[in-house]
């Protein structure tokens, strides 16, 4: 079994499942915009300055690591 | 008879092309970039199809209808309230699934709608393939594949459009809710049907599922827009109570009724894009994560942004020096002709001298001498722009936008401001925190502006570079980058006392490179700026030009008013390491900073007018036959950069917050950051010399 872990803590070329997202209202209704809701593969593209770039549903978007570490993740088979 | 109009709107995510299709539609020119939120306010335009008229608004990008920004609320009420007859939903064939995701919301409010698959040349090179026959089938409405840039299928779209407008479909769709919110809404809408009034023109399942998520500021808008208040009706709100009530009871609180619903598009969305769209896989993006490598790099990615920088200004500054000489020559010249031809008419001296000598010579000198650098600056910049760069730039600051407690997007807003400081405050509003908008408002006339730019590469050529336009670029630079610093210190400093806060979250999309159109964006980048210089120099530059020449003609102590003034403003002046005809210039270049050097100038020699001045070495001389030294230069270039904000920028801040104490702040915080450097740095000069002395 895979253990929950925060968007933010997602290494480079890493994909994963999102399972919650425990964030504020504001930012989880961006999420949800953006088409990250519950079960949402994503997978992190690159990270830099404490800024990393995801990619949702064929698009890159990228977030601070602060604003992202209510969303809980399990892991996916690195591809 | 008087034939109808339709009037379509043009819907679709941020950085989908809508302008492209917008511009290739109506043959505007509405500025295309190449990252999120460039369309700040509604555009439209109008053309003619089959001898049918057409209205087409382009609504601001979003990513949904649920409404956290103003540009969101502007394209909802656009699309709920003023009912246009056909909605075109533009969507990423390379990513179409966010913007499926938005057409289903258009569609349970608009059943009149379009979609179309733009940049689909784009799709089929990463091969992405969407099967359009599929998407119409599960949409019930007409899918288009286009591509706007090069105009392939854009007569199609327009077909279906005009389709739609005359055969209206009945309803809207609704969309699969889940269990129990889904039984909650459509028992709503039973009673809707059958309490509202019949021409009631809003959207039913819409409007169910708003009462049920009790979305009040969905109510707010309607009852604005001038719609009766369902809730008014007591049936209607007992229905509410109820499914309210219900959803209570199955233990649903209001967010997650919210959240449910939410999923639910996002659910939809991805269901019909499974069976309809393959091929999207990460693979498609290595050229550009390759890209991402180096110009977002860790160590990479700040000096190439340095040196990109550096090289746009460095051609700018190279080129533009001939053709500014020669377009001075000759609407000097020209003003010398239509000087004699007024002579030869009879027209009074005074009335030529003021027509000619006032009025035309400021506006040619202000055309000559700001057109050619912002004819080749505007070009390059839009290149960068719609190559998808900016918003890299925007990822590579962001620490230390983070460190200011300011947005992310404030980067964006800053390059914005590059073009027009009133335009930057405008585009602002992308940022979604009050408290962050504020501190990108505040800060945006720290980058110098269309009208500032020449003047400050007119004095660093004179007096940094000696004719190099290496070292010119270089020095540029600097002065911007010190600029782009100081307005980062500042919002630091303002997030920590009287905008105090912490940085709130935000997303910021990364849109795929793309290889920018460079004619159309050199033709139009060209033309645009002419259009827009000469509109600025007809428009503030003449009256400007008036009124100096009658200050420099009425006589008063001796000399003119002009020469008064500066003689007065002198010792503040002196202090601040400039003299009282800079800071007069500075004053009277409120309208349009692009003045300021043309009334030095004209101070100074006190000729009454401005005289040719051939080249940058004659120039030089005047300046320093006026006592300029290294330092007031330097001095100068400081307060060019940091003082009052121009009048078009105090309107657009009074326009976008309503607050007369925010303009006052606006003036206060650059005019007071100028005047302490402009006084240390003339302090640190005088110390210097008088040691070496």
């Amino acid at each position: 079994m895979s253990c929950l872990r925060p968007l933010a803590d997602l290494a480079e070329n890493e994909s994963a499942r999102v399972v919650r997202l425990d964030t504020g209202s504001r930012l989880l209704q961006r999420f949800t915009d953006l088409g990250l809701i519950e079960g949402t593969r994503v997978r992190c593209l690159h990270r830099r300055h404490g800024m990393a770039a995801y990619l949702i549903r064929g698009a890159v978007i990228a977030v601070r690591q602060t604003d992202c570490t209510g969303i809980l993740t399990v892991s996916e088979a690195m591809s | 008879m008087v034939q109808k109009t339709y009037t379509l709107a043009l819907a679709g995510n941020p950085n989908v092309g809508k302008s492209t299709v917008f511009n290739a539609l109506t043959g505007l020119h509405q500025h295309t970039g190449n990252w999120p939120g460039k369309t700040v306010g509604t555009a439209s335009g109008s053309f003619t199809h089959n001898g049918q008229s057409y209205i087409l608004c382009d609504l601001p990008g979003t990513y949904s209808l649920s409404p956290h920004s103003p540009e969101e609320e502007a394209a909802r009420s656009m699309l709920c309230f003023q009912s246009p007859d056909a909605v075109i939903a533009v969507c990423d064939a390379c990513a179409p699934e966010r913007g499926i995701q938005l057409a289903l919301q258009i569609l349970e409010i608009c059943p009149c709608v379009v979609l179309c698959l733009n940049l689909s040349d784009e799709a089929e090179k990463k091969h992405i393939h969407t099967d359009t026959k599929k998407l119409e089938k599960e949409l019930g409405i007409p899918v288009l594949s286009i591509s706007a840039r090069s105009g392939k299928g854009l007569h199609e779209l327009v077909e279906a459009a005009a389709q739609v407008c005359h055969h209206p479909a009945a309803r809207p769709r609704g969309i699969r809710l889940p269990s129990p919110i889904r039984e909650a809404v459509s028992k709503l809408e039973k009673t809707l049907q059958n309490h509202l009034p019949a021409d009631h023109a809003v959207s039913i399942p819409w409007l169910a599922r708003i009462l049920c998520e009790e979305d009040d500021l969905a109510l707010d808008s309607l009852r604005r827009a001038g719609l009766p208040d369902p809730l008014k009706t007591p049936e209607i709100a007992a229905a509410q109570r109820d499914a309210l009530d219900s959803l209570r009871q199955a233990g649903l609180s209001r967010e997650e009724v919210v959240r449910r619903t939410a999923a639910a598009f996002v659910i939809e969305a991805e269901g019909i894009c499974a069976e309809a769209v393959e091929g999207c896989t990460p693979e498609k993006l290595e050229r550009d994560r390759k890209l991402d490598r180096i110009l977002t790099g860790k160590w990479t990615g700040i000096p190439f942004m340095l040196l990109l920088l550096g090289l746009v200004l460095w051609i700018t500054i190279r080129l533009s020096n001939v053709p500014s000489s020669l377009l001075m020559t000759t609407l000097m010249n020209l003003g010398e002709w239509m000087k004699s031809g007024l002579s030869a008419l009879h027209a009074p001296a005074i009335v030529t001298s003021l027509l000619i000598d006032g009025l035309w010579r400021v506006a040619a000198w202000v055309t000559a001498v700001m057109l050619p650098p912002m004819a080749i600056f505007f070009p390059l910049f839009t290149l960068l722009e719609d190559a998808g760069y900016l918003p890299r730039v925007a990822f590579n600051l962001d620490p230390a936008f983070r460190c200011a407690g300011a947005c992310g997007k404030q980067a964006l807003t800053t390059c914005m401001g590059f073009g027009c400081n009133a335009l930057g405050v405008q585009g602002c509003r992308i940022i979604d925190s009050p408290r962050e908008q504020k501190l990108a408002m505040l800060t945006n006339v720290f980058v110098p502006c269309n009208g500032r730019f020449p003047f400050l590469i007119t004095i660093i050529s004179i007096f940094f570079a000696a004719g190099s336009s290496l070292a010119g670029a270089g020095v540029l630079t600097a002065v911007i980058a010190g600029g782009i610093a100081l307005s980062l210190l500042v919002s630091g400093i303002l997030s920590r006392t009287i905008l105090r806060g912490e940085a709130s979250a935000f997303t910021l999309e990364l849109p795929a490179y793309r290889r920018p159109q460079f004619g159309r964006v050199i033709v139009h980048g060209v033309i645009d700026r002419i259009i827009f210089v000469m509109g600025r120099a007809l428009k503030m530059a003449a009256p400007a030009g008036v009124l100096l020449w009658l200050l420099a003609h009425i006589p008063a102590g001796g000399g003119s008013l002009l020469t008064v003034c500066a003689g007065l403003l002198d010792p503040i002046g002196r202090f601040l390491g400039l003299d009282g005809v800079i800071l007069l210039a500075f004053i009277l270049g409120f309208p349009a900073n692009e003045i300021v050097l043309p009334i030095i100038l004209m101070t100074y020699l006190g000729t009454g007018t401005l005289t040719e001045v051939e080249n940058l070495a004659a120039l030089g001389g005047i300046l320093q036959a006026n006592g300029w030294t290294v330092c007031t230069a330097l001095c100068t270039l400081v307060f060019t950069l940091l003082h009052w904000p121009c009048a078009a920028t105090c309107a657009t801040l009074y326009r976008e917050t309503h607050s007369v104490k925010t303009v006052l702040w606006a003036i206060l915080i650059p005019t007071a950051t100028g005047c302490i450097l402009c006084a240390a740095i003339h302090g640190v000069w005088l110390l210097c010399s008088g040691l070496i002395i």
